[in-house]
């Protein structure tokens, strides 16, 4: 048509291919490389693989394992964030903020980090369990912490974070006067729940389903460390790969894949079917004074809940300080010692993980960051075919656990390959940058397109208007009003990155091997408090990263 | 020779026709306004104006020239949004430059345009200022400014007072007026008040269903309206045949059937001399008595100046109604 237009396409449509190269190279057929893998045996399409996976017993107990462990987990999860929210939204009391930060910082502590605390303190010698039985003078410890109770302990407190914060941000909505109105009518509390308080949080109970849902079948730390013999989809895939075995790791993968889809698809259905329909300027709840024994009740929770959470970090900091030998000789160690951070402050290949966490945390941050956002920028303002096409392949990796996306990469990187530039990437440093960032590409898309929903297509015709070209209005005008978004999305994805441990397990290699592995390892060569170190550290970059998410976008974190 | 013309400008948004056959030209200098309800494309010819977006069929000339294939960024148009539009993350001055800065106007020059502009809006205390630290009024001022600063050979604004309390309406609709007095640009304004539009156009375009039904002086759009749109949308009228025209007195040739305006009737004391009318209602708005008044089983408005006086028709008197003639 008009040359008008073409000078514009022709930016949009590079963009958009060069795109499509990275998303369908390092996303797409990485996944088909998988399958692949899956059905080939010595040059052959057979589903023999398949055929012997579904007949073995022991496969088939983890497969029962795995979609056990995630079902308890919305359900342990939902429970307790749901009941979290809803008591911070219908109360009032003192040191109520505070609170509020606390509660959300699980979601800044690395899995792997928290799982090897509770452990410590709940585990076999730990603290906690060998002070009651000192205290009761019991012949053996009582909590037996491992297998199925231990890994739901770990994951209902550290997972209820999703549900806590999206219940938390829908109860906004919540519009007072509706229910004033439905109790002038004569409604008890059980009806005003189903009629005006359901409507509204449910779209963010079911998208929070799917979050814990996912979680749950794809969590490695808690099984792998503290599983006690609970075998799940993902310890398997692990195993299967350190024994080489990669067409059995890629039925697996293939297997959690569709687990996760198919219930991530049936929640969105239901989704879809219940549209509920916001207040438009709700009047917000008016809080109670906890008094009275729901109030005490109220508190109890709460007083739990923010111990359960503290305690870990506590005991971390402290267990840091400690030497080894006092941490596994008594029961309250004593000794204590600096020893721990001067070896990893000084002790150049202890250093060494943790500038490459540090590191590739940052480039993870960068390389979803020229993917999600002019992503994000063509699906809010391209035209309708790309945009879908565009949107599904960013969010594909929503759907799929570290460990998808691990195999997917050996599978895929362990020759050269024409996407990497004729590179092989397995046992380079870029393997795992690049693996974090496939996994935290569908939030970095989402809070950028969030951010960009939220500002005026006026801005950038106000922009053209005045003579500015499209890089100048992308430069000037675009990215410094999404900005905010944008690097409270980097910090998470950073954050995310920093503590990664299923994908680490996976893909390091003596060139990049993450903190996270070091901190296990560690723990595992029994140098105990040289581990907590590490984890101190991690805590500590990402309370800081934290700080600056609060200081950036308090809209969205605020109470 | 138009400064600014539309030539056959039809648009449709998908399936959705919304612009038919837009004629429209327009001199240099000249204030035109836009005046139609909501929803009958004012917006859309601005943008097809401005080139953001491409009219399905037809073409655009500014000076003469093709502009219908040209972008944006190289019309050189000054656009207030309906909503301002303002950059929020930058100051006032920044965003007042902008434009300048984009043609790579020289610093002393760019710094004596955005003082002239700035100025000239009386923003000269706030130019520091972030814009959403401003009232709506000042931000509609910076977003006129901004417009202005870079010497656009069009001025386009969509109806930029919509946003804006009364009083605040009639004062900056006439600082309007004024600024585009003193820079003489050519200049079309979108509202859907007819008041605004008459009292600050050179001419008018009214506009209803995606047309332009009629384009004329104020003058001539109020007295001699060429469509019953046109005449019901701006001011009150009641419509009369021929005969009731000419039993009230009136002596016009009309175009379309003829009418009364409540304000060139005469309303008296029944004497006997004119005709006949009862009294329906009486409305007291401070300068004005509005009646309806029932006459040859049509009901009537009718204004009365207030002058002052106690001694008014009331409901239910029998009254007398003469059309005032000049
Ligand atoms: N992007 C769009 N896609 C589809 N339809 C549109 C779009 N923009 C406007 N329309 C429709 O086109 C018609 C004209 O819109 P336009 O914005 O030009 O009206 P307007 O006269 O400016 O109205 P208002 O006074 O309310 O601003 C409306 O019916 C509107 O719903
Ligand atoms: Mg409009």
């Amino acid at each position: 048509m008009s040359r008008r237009l073409n000078g514009k396409n022709a930016l949009r449509t590079a963009v958009y291919l060069v795109l499509l190269f990275f998303l369908i190279g390092y996303i797409v057929l990485p996944l088909f490389n998988t399958i692949g893998e899956s059905l080939l045996i010595d040059g052959k399409y057979t589903f023999k693989e398949y055929v012997d996976y579904f007949t073995n017993e022991n496969q088939m107990v983890a497969l029962k394992n795995t979609v056990v462990l995630g079902i308890l987990s919305v359900v342990s999860c939902g429970i307790v964030g749901t009941l979290l929210a809803y008591c911070l939204t219908f109360y009032r009391f003192r040191g109520q903020k505070i609170i509020h930060i606390i509660l959300l910082s699980p979601l800044m502590i690395p899995g792997v980090i928290t799982v090897i605390t509770f452990n410590q303190i709940y585990g076999e010698s730990g603290i906690v369990n060998k002070a009651i039985q000192l205290l009761l003078n019991l012949k053996e410890v009582p909590i037996n912490f491992q297998g199925l109770p231990a890994i739901l302990f770990v994951i209902a407190y550290t997972q209820y974070v999703y549900f806590y914060m999206n219940i938390h941000i829908a109860m906004k909505y919540i519009d007072q006067s509706q229910i004033d109105a439905a109790r002038s009518m004569g409604a008890g509390d059980l009806r005003i729940f189903r009629q005006i308080i359901w409507p509204v949080i449910r779209p963010a109970f079911l998208s929070s389903m799917i979050i814990s849902f996912a979680s749950g079948i794809s969590s490695f730390s808690a099984p792998n460390l503290i599983g006690g013999g609970y075998k799940v989809l993902s310890t398997q895939i692990v195993k299967a790969k350190s024994l080489y075995n990669m067409s059995l790791a890629s039925v697996q993968v293939v297997v959690l894949l569709v687990l996760s889809v198919t219930v991530m698809m049936l929640i969105r259905y239901y989704e879809n079917k219940y549209r509920s329909h916001m207040a438009v300027r709700p009047v917000p709840v008016k809080k109670r004074e906890l008094t009275g024994i729901k109030g005490a009740f109220i508190w109890l929770i709460l007083t739990i809940q923010v111990v359960l959470v503290v305690l870990p970090v506590i005991a971390m900091v402290y267990l840091s300080f400690m030497t080894t030998t006092s941490i596994m000789r008594e029961i309250f160690p004593t000794a204590f010692t600096f020893e721990n951070y001067t070896e990893i402050f000084t002790d150049r290949r202890a250093v060494k993980p943790m500038i490459n966490s540090l590191k590739m945390a940052l480039i993870a941050v960068g390389l979803s960051f020229i993917v999600a956002v002019p992503g994000s920028y063509l699906v809010a303002r391209g035209k309708e075919k790309m945009r879908n096409v565009l949107r599904l392949l960013i969010m594909l990796p929503w759907c799929m656990p570290g460990s998808v996306i691990g195999i997917n990469m050996i599978n895929s990187f362990n020759k050269g390959n024409l996407f990497a530039f004729g590179a092989s990437l397995i046992g380079g440093f870029m393997i795992l940058p690049i693996g974090y960032a496939i996994y935290s590409l569908p939030l970095m898309f989402t809070s950028s397109e969030v951010a960009l929903n939220s500002i005026d297509p006026n801005l950038e015709a106000a922009s053209r208007s005045l003579g500015a070209g499209t890089l100048r209005t992308m430069f000037r005008v675009v990215l410094p009003n999404i900005a905010p978004g944008i690097l409270s999305g980097g910090v998470l994805v950073f954050i995310r990155s920093m503590g990664e441990y299923t994908l680490s397990a996976l893909l390091y290699g003596v060139h990049n091997r993450p903190i996270s592995i070091s901190v296990v390892t560690n723990m595992q060569e029994y140098f105990i408090g040289l581990s907590f170190a590490y984890g101190v550290v991690t805590i500590l970059i990402c309370y800081i990263a934290l700080f600056i998410i609060f200081k950036v976008d308090e809209k969205r974190f605020s109470l | 020779m138009d400064y600014l013309r539309l030539e056959n400008i039809c648009h449709s948004y998908g399936e959705s026709r919304v612009l038919g056959n837009v004629n429209l030209g327009i001199e240099k200098g000249e204030f035109i306004t836009l005046l139609g309800p909501s929803g009958c494309g004012k917006t859309t010819i601005l943008k097809i104006i401005s080139g953001l977006i491409e009219p399905t069929s037809g073409r655009v000339f500014l000076d003469g020239k093709d502009i219908t294939d040209l972008r944006t960024e190289k019309r050189n148009m000054g656009i207030v949004f309906q909503n301002y539009a303002l950059f929020p993350n930058m100051t006032v001055e920044q965003n007042v430059r902008y434009g300048l800065d984009v043609k790579k106007t020289g610093k002393n020059e760019a710094k004596e345009k955005v003082e002239y502009f700035l100025e000239m809006t009386d923003l000269l205390e706030y130019r520091g200022r972030h814009v959403d630290e401003l009232s709506g009024g000042q931000q509609q001022r910076v977003a006129i400014a901004r417009a202005l600063s870079w010497d656009p050979s069009v001025l386009l604004l969509d109806e930029p007072l919509s946003n804006l309390d009364a009083a605040l309406r009639m004062k900056l609709r006439d600082e309007i007026r004024v600024i585009q007095q003193k820079t003489g640009i050519t200049t079309v304004f979108v509202t859907h008040d007819q008041h605004e539009a008459i009292s600050v156009s050179d001419r008018i375009a009214v506009m209803n269903g995606g047309s332009i039904l009629q384009f004329d002086t104020p003058k001539e759009i109020y007295n001699n309206p060429k469509d019953s749109f046109v005449r019901s949308f701006v001011g009150a009228s009641t419509v009369v045949t021929e005969e009731e025209y000419r039993m009230l007195g009136g002596k016009k040739a009309f175009s379309v059937s003829p009418f009364v305006r409540p304000e060139q009737l005469e309303i008296s004391d029944w004497k006997g001399t004119g005709v006949k009318g009862e009294v329906l209602d009486v409305v007291f708005t401070g300068a004005f008595y509005e009646y309806t008044v029932l006459f040859n089983g049509k009901e009537i408005s009718v204004n009365r100046l207030n002058l002052g006086g106690y001694d008014m028709p009331e409901k239910g008197d029998t009254v007398e109604l003469r059309l005032r003639n000049e």
